[in-house]
């Protein structure tokens, strides 16, 4: 039972490293999100590391749909799959708001 | 020993089977999500264009106010007339009770960079014709502001000369003075210093005493596309009036008066001129998807031959390499946390008669330094992107073409080592007269030229022809229409 604890505690402790310290990017790496609508009317590109936001994506699809007030293309979607094993990113899918955008496979 | 090793295994079992539960829960969670819209739009009033002979009682009324025929059809390259009105650009639309309103474009001879010109005409159910003039002054990059007038009384004193338009550079020279009745100013608020209302805007009130109110939607505000909202009951029980500087944005406007409503805001503000809905032409010549308004900050450059397409190269122009550094003076290689680094960033801009184009270098898939730091290359609109420090150098008719050759036939891959943005800004800035250094730097799992001490050798530059701005800002917006 000791035993299962120490497991359990040793993962629970890799999955919070892996999640909120450097290991997330030794990991992970340095992300590239990108987003699109349907018919890729619209198509942005998040980059955290160099600046570029989600709150910068996400303005600019309001500015998007307000200079395009008459389009059927106004759903946003992202692009990248949430993928579980991936457990460094489990804060971030159960947390950030790019992950409760619907998703679509970006046809280029 | 057997025991024990039967328990550990179990145990194993079991902590397996709850990342597996763990797993299955957030993949059933992307495979149930339903597609969300994020704002449902549900505007449906068109834009429509209209010829001058469409609009005759309009139009009469506009000739009346200038005592002359200011219509021209196209855009002459000289103009000899104090004003004129562009007779092919004329919109307008009808709301829902069948009020229309109609949009002119005005010009001037001399007219200030940062201001254009509308005349609005509202030709309401009830027959009542309110023509006015709107100007959209346009203060550096942030302050932006508007300001009504009579139409009559602008036009006319436009014509005799009045020392608000001189001091503006605007007019020619004489000595009549006309005092133009100015109906109001909005002001953004975001860049004012007005006081907030309450209910998501700000109160001002003009000398006077009329009282308006802005909403502050700062999402979008930009140049010639921001919403300001405004409304009152004239008299104390007239309809309210709304104004609009964009296209598209009735929605908001909706909510902006549904909210006020909640809040039982119906006081006596007076708006002047009233009008029912107000739609507002800005300094773009047509609306098509073709033209390039102010493309998003941000939003990758899909067409960069479009994109650049506007610089005449035949004549020189100012190029300029902005550099946010991940610490403002220091040459640091990054900031912030390791588990969501701040790298800087590096973009270039050129400007040329006021058309200008901002944009960088980006990876356009993810990196991973030391095992993967190579991805394709995306050229991004950089428009307003941060910056702690910036060079700028004149560059020939010649320097500019194979400026912009450069940049439209940059092929090569991204790489966080060897060629990334600070590589990409340097490459375009030291074969048109830039002197700078390639001090390379180190971080974690790499090293090479990067925003942190590209950033001081900027600051340390003392090339004859550079102008060096140390105090940072944000880089300008992309201005000017293509052809």
């Amino acid at each position: 039972m000791k035993k299962m604890t120490i497991s359990i505690l040793i993962i629970v402790l890799i999955i919070l490293l892996a999640n909120y310290t450097g290991l997330k990017t030794v990991l992970g790496g340095l992300p590239v999100y990108k987003y699109a609508t349907e018919s890729n009317e619209f198509v942005d590109t998040e980059i955290l590391w160099k600046g570029l936001n989600f709150e910068n994506t996400l303005s600019n699809f309001k500015k998007f749909k307000v200079e395009n007030p008459n389009t059927n293309d106004a759903v946003l979607y992202r692009t990248f799959k949430i993928e579980p094993l991936k457990f460094w990113n489990w804060h971030d899918y159960l947390t950030h708001e790019r992950y409760k955008l619907p998703y679509k496979e970006i046809i280029k | 020993m057997n025991l024990s090793k039967k328990h550990q295994l179990k145990n194993y079992l079991r902590i397996f089977v709850l990342l597996i539960g763990v797993s299955t829960l957030l993949w059933n969670c992307e495979k149930e999500e339903e597609p969300v819209l994020l704002e449902q739009s549900n505007s449906k009033i068109k834009v429509y264009s209209y010829e001058k002979q469409e609009v005759t009682q309009i139009t009469s009324i506009i000739e009346r106010a200038g005592k002359k025929d200011p219509f021209i059809k196209n855009k002459p390259s000289k103009v000899t007339e104090p004003y004129w009105i562009d007779e092919e650009n004329i919109f307008g639309v009808i709301d829902s009770v069948g009020n229309k309103t109609f949009v002119y474009r005005l010009y001037f001879n001399k007219m200030p960079e940062n201001t254009f010109y509308n005349i609005i005409v509202s030709e309401r159910v009830d027959n009542e014709i309110s023509p006015m003039v709107i100007a959209y002054e346009m203060d550096g990059e942030e302050k932006k502001s508007m300001k009504y007038y009579e139409l009559e009384s602008f036009l006319n004193s436009l014509i005799q000369i009045n020392n608000q338009a001189k001091n503006k550079g605007y007019a020619a020279s004489g000595d009549d003075i006309i005092d133009i009745t100015d109906c109001g100013e909005l002001t953004n608020p975001s860049s004012s210093n007005t006081s907030s209302s309450g209910y998501g805007g700000s109160n001002n009130n003009n000398s006077d005493g009329n009282s308006y109110t802005v909403q502050n939607y700062n999402t979008y505000v930009s140049f010639g596309s921001y919403n300001v909202y405004s409304w009152g009951s004239p008299g104390g029980g007239g309809s309210r009036v709304t104004i609009e500087v964009g296209i598209g944005s009735f929605e908001y406007i909706a909510n902006a008066l549904k909210e006020n409503a909640k809040k039982g805001d119906d006081d006596d503000r007076v708006i002047c001129p009233e009008g029912e809905l107000i739609i507002i032409v800005n300094s773009v010549d047509t609306w098509t998807t073709e033209t390039i308004l102010f493309a998003n900050p941000g939003q990758e450059i899909t067409d960069i031959d479009k994109h650049l397409d506007c610089f005449n190269i035949t004549q020189g122009a100012t190029l300029t390499i902005y550099v946010d550094q991940p610490v403002a003076n220091s040459s640091d290689t990054w900031s912030g946390s390791a588990s969501s680094p701040d790298v800087g960033h590096t973009f270039i801009s050129i400007s040329q008669n006021g058309i200008t184009r901002t944009l960088g270098f980006y990876p356009d898939g993810g990196i991973k330094p030391k095992i993967s730091n190579d991805a394709n290359g995306i050229l991004v609109d950089d428009s307003e992107h941060p910056y702690d420090v910036s060079a700028s150098r004149s560059i020939s008719a010649g320097q500019l073409t194979s400026l912009l050759t450069s940049i439209e036939s940059y092929g090569i891959d991204y790489n966080l080592e060897h060629n990334n943005c600070s590589d990409f800004g340097l490459f375009m800035v030291n074969q048109r007269g830039f002197n700078l250094s390639d001090t390379s730097g180190n971080w974690p799992g790499g090293s090479g030229t990067n925003p942190g001490n590209l950033g001081q050798d900027l600051r340390s530059d003392t090339t004859t022809g550079s102008t060096i701005s140390k105090t940072g800002g944000k880089a300008p917006k992309n201005s000017g229409t293509c052809p």
